[in-house]
This record gives structure tokens, sequence and C-alpha cells, in this order.
């Protein structure tokens, strides 16, 4: 677990020391308007406007919904930079070699490099959601509501727990693919496809105000079914396939 | 257990390709081992199989008598690879520690500090690597391998790409290692003046297959005295080149101006050829014999496999 820990350290670090980083960061920030203007827009509109108990009773549901969407959203959003330095580059420069021969496994490497994708991701991506949930609520839902609205208890264990996992087992199929394919940018499309998939789906919620407790239990079930796939692919996962992978 | 590396019998194959036939070798504690072969040959694929980056499909390959598929053989292995593996973002201090924290060194820290100074490069522990040129990162590279106190060093082209200035530095820190601290090294090299200064025993592969392997001065030995080199006044006639060739084991290798060079092997007697020139009047100003170079060795084995 220390070699893990030493590897995921180094890249999350190496990922910290590049501007694009924090170019990125801002990006997400830029996003979350969009989602505040869709509450304004919906809150400002028949049959909500000048309604207190039907914008309270839509503000609920919108930040559960966003409890559940964006800590997934921004987190996805942001892999692909952690991807990068924590496999792309290692390839890309063959600094993957030198690490494969000294006493660490292939499987520490992999894993470690999971995690130097998945921790910070994870933890931008609740920070962001915090923020814009408090943003959110403190600037628009209270002066429509006149009471500070909290998610509920499944949302909240969804964004702290059930989305961390969720992220990575997805992060540990994605590092696989990138550690075993001849261009590993192309995991970083998994990545871009979740994180549309959830903007796209998110937005179509919000809009149509669904209910969205049943998107915990559709999290489990697919942090089940990605775990079975990450298991079956790692016994598949030796050095060799790496290296003749990394365009030696 | 004399043998630190031992290769028997591997044979590899990367989709249709035969890399490696049939390939045995061993390095025994305290060799300098040269391991050398033009381009594609598979002195790289070796390696790798050695460090356990690769499997062989067939035959047995073990390090410190400990299977190299096993990771935890690889603690006492030191290496330079192909591509040096330096991370460009970090300092040479943060690179050394990462390495070291890997292999579990105790007191990595001062480990690092001190290996930085043997190699040269405290003064620039905490520059970027990027901001090094080629010599310092092999320097560096060097750093890397030692740093675990490995019982065997394998460095696969430790100067290739590196000025004359940088090379001697590299060849001087290697033969520290060699004379005060003992170090087994496997050396894979194009550099055959490298290898012949500092190496004991060698192997040559050549299309896979191992065609030369043993001790450097045995082999040198065998090929016979080299060559001769003889300064004449005046042009050697037709007649007396044809008579040279029939002294056993004599060739013309060169014939240039007043200087002749011939190839002679162990039989040959220097003084057959001085009174053959002698009593053809040849006037002799000079001769100087040359040993048998590795350059020689090697041209000749390559070029005969390639006529196989």
């Amino acid at each position: 677990m220390n070699k893990i820990w030493i590897i995921s350290r180094k890249d999350i670090s190496d990922a910290f020391r590049s501007r694009s980083t924090y170019v990125f960061l801002l990006v997400m920030l830029v996003l979350t308007f969009i989602y505040i203007s869709i509450y304004t827009g919906t809150v400002n509109s028949d049959p909500y406007k000048n309604n207190p108990s039907l914008i309270a009773d839509y503000s609920h549901k919108y930040i559960n919904t966003l409890a559940y969407l964006f800590p997934l959203m921004f987190s996805n959003f942001i892999c692909s930079i952690f991807a990068n330095y924590a496999v792309i580059v290692d390839k890309a420069k063959r600094n993957i070699e030198s690490l494969m021969a000294t006493p660490v496994s292939i499987k520490q490497i992999w894993m470690g490099k999971t995690l130097a994708v998945t921790l910070p991701s994870v933890g931008i991506g609740i920070g962001i959601s915090v923020v814009s949930y408090l943003v959110l609520d403190l600037g628009f839902v209270m002066p429509n509501t006149h009471s500070f609205i909290y998610p509920g208890i499944i949302p909240v264990i969804s964004a702290l727990i059930i989305m961390p996992t969720l992220l990575f087992v997805i992060v540990a199929i994605v590092t696989y693919i990138q550690l075993t394919i001849t261009n590993p940018r192309i995991g970083n499309f998994v990545f871009s496809g979740v994180f549309i998939l959830l903007m796209i789906g998110g937005e179509t919620l919000l809009a149509e105000n669904y209910s969205t407790n049943y998107l915990a239990l559709v999290y489990l079930g697919v942090i089940a079914i990605c775990a079975v796939i990450a298991y079956i692919l790692s016994f598949s996962l030796t050095k060799e396939r790496v290296l003749l992978s990394s365009k030696v | 257990m004399n043998d630190i590396i031992s290769v028997e019998h591997v044979n590899k194959e990367l989709g249709r390709r035969q890399i490696l036939k049939d390939v045995s070798l061993a390095v025994q504690r305290g060799d300098i081992f040269g391991y050398l072969g033009p381009n594609g040959a598979g002195k790289t694929t070796t390696i790798r199989i050695m460090l356990g980056l690769m499997a062989a499909n067939s035959g047995k390959v073990t390090l410190l008598g400990q299977d190299v598929q096993i990771d935890k053989t690889r603690q006492k292995i030191g290496f330079v690879l192909e591509a040096d593996g330096l991370y460009d973002n970090l300092t040479a201090y943060d690179n050394l520690l990462f390495y070291a924290k890997l292999y579990d060194i105790p007191k990595p820290a001062q480990k690092v500090d001190k290996i930085l100074k043997q190699v040269g490069l405290a003064d620039r522990a905490k520059d970027k690597v990027s901001t090094y040129s080629k010599g310092m990162r092999q320097r560096l590279a060097l750093a890397r391998a030692i740093a675990p106190d490995p019982e065997v060093l394998i460095l696969d082209e430790p100067t290739a790409g590196v000025d004359p200035t940088g090379q001697i530095e590299i060849r001087q820190l290697m033969l520290d290692m060699i004379n005060k601290e003992g170090k087994t090294i496997l050396l894979s090299s194009h550099n055959l003046d490298e290898v012949q200064r500092i190496c004991n025993r060698i192997a040559l592969i050549h299309q896979g297959q191992i065609r030369l392997y043993g001790g450097l001065e045995q082999f040198k030995r065998d090929m016979g005295q080299g060559g001769l080199v003889i300064e004449t006044r005046g042009m050697i006639p037709a007649d007396t080149l044809a008579e040279l060739q029939k002294i056993p084991d004599a060739t013309i290798r060169e014939q240039k101006d007043n200087t002749l060079i011939l190839n002679v092997g162990k039989n040959t007697e220097t003084s057959d050829i001085i009174m053959l020139l002698a009593s053809r009047g040849v006037k002799i100003e000079q001769v100087k014999k040359q040993e048998a170079s590795l350059e020689d060795m090697y041209t000749a084995i390559v070029k005969e496999s390639e006529h196989k």
C-alpha cells in the first residue's frame, strides 16, 4: 500500500505543478453558472413565480439533483488532466518502463495511478460542488424561499461515498485501457463521455423536475458492474503488455 | 552461487518475429560483462527479460538465483535503460527520493544527498531535470541505479548520445563502482572502445543469437597477434606480395603508399615476414604490431553471420 501511495503522490504533485490544471478548475467554476441560470430561469417563470412553497419544493429537488450530479460530473471533467500526468506523459516519455523495472508490481502501478487520478478529482469535484451549492443556496434559493435548504441524506451519502467509489472503478478501467493501448489519450474520451452524459442528463432532470433518488441505485449498479470488469481485466495486465503499447 | 545473472536457452518471439533464439549466458560475481551487438540484434530485449519487463517464451532467466518475474528480485538490481526514466518536472533530488522510497531505502533523504555528491550533481540537486544536459541526465540515472546498493548493475547504453566529456565522466563513475565497490555490471554498449577498456567478459549477439561469448582476453589470444604494420621505403612488388600470402595465417589487409598492413594469426612468425621482404630487397623502415581489437572481432563475426 505504501508503494501505491508513493506513486500516487508523485503523480498528483506533478499535475499540480501544471498551469493547465488551474485553467480546468476555472472552467469548472464557470460551468456551475450554467446550472445556476437553469434554476433562476425556472423559478422566475410560471408556475413558480411568486409561489414560495412551490419554489421551496423545486429548490429541494434541485439541490438533491445537484448533489447526485455535480460531484461526479466535475470529477469526471477534471480526471482527464490528472490522467494526463499519471499515464499519458509517463508513457510518452517512456518513464513507465523504468518504473516497472523497480521492485513494484504492475498492479501496484495500476492502483497508484488510479488513485492519482481519483483522489484529486474527487476532492476537487466535491469541493466545487459544495461551493456551487452554497452560492446557489445563499444567493438564489434563500432570497426566494427565505430558508436555507439542505440536501437529503441519500444525496449526501451519494456525493461523499457512492460517487467516489463509482469514480474509482471507472478510473481503474480507464487507467487499464490507457496503460495497455498505444494511444492512451483515447481513454480520456471515456471521462469526457461520462461528463457530457451527466451534463445533458442533469439539465434534462433539472428542467423537467424529475425525482432523482433512484440515481443512488443506478450508481450502485454501475459500481458493481465496473468492479467486476476491473477484476477480470486485472488478470490480463502485464508489464510486457504495457511496454509493447508504449511505442518502443 | 557465482552466477549473478543466468540466462538459459531463452527464446522470445514478438508477433511472428523470433527476437531471441536459444540465448544462453551467465554473468558471474565481479564480472564487468559487455553485451554487444548491432541495432536490432536483441540486446534490449534480453535486458528487458532480465528485468522482468518481458517474459521469455521458453528458457529460464534468474537474477541472484531468483526468478526475475518476482518483483522482490529487483530489490538488489540497479539499472539504466535506454530511456532514462527521469521526470522532467521534478528536481534531481525529488527524482532520486521517489525511486529511493520505491526501493524501501532506509533514511532515503540522507542517501539521496550522499549519492548526488558521489555523481557530482549535489550543486544541481534542486534544479529541474528538464534543465539538465544529456550527460547530467545519464549521471543522475546512474545515481538512481546505485541508490539501493545493488549487487548488480544492468546498464543499457549508458553513454549513448553523450558528448565525449560526459562519456569520460560516466565511464569514470562506472570504474569507481567496479574498483571501489566491487559491483557486478552488465553493460550493453555500441562503444567497442569502452567495452574493451573496462569489460572482462563479453557476449556478442547478432540476429537474436549469441555469436561470441566468453573472456575478452582469451578471444584476443585466439584471434592471434592481430595486425602487423610494415612501413617500407618504396612500394612492394606484386610478386613479393604474392609470396607473402603463402605464409601461414598471413593475409594482406591493406596496402597504401609505403605502408602494408597484414592480418596475422597465432601461427604466423613475424620473422618469416621480415626475412621474406628483406630477401626480396624491400627496404623496411618500421614494423609495428597491432593488437587484435574488439572491433576486428565484432566486424568479422557480424559479416560472417550476415553471409550465412
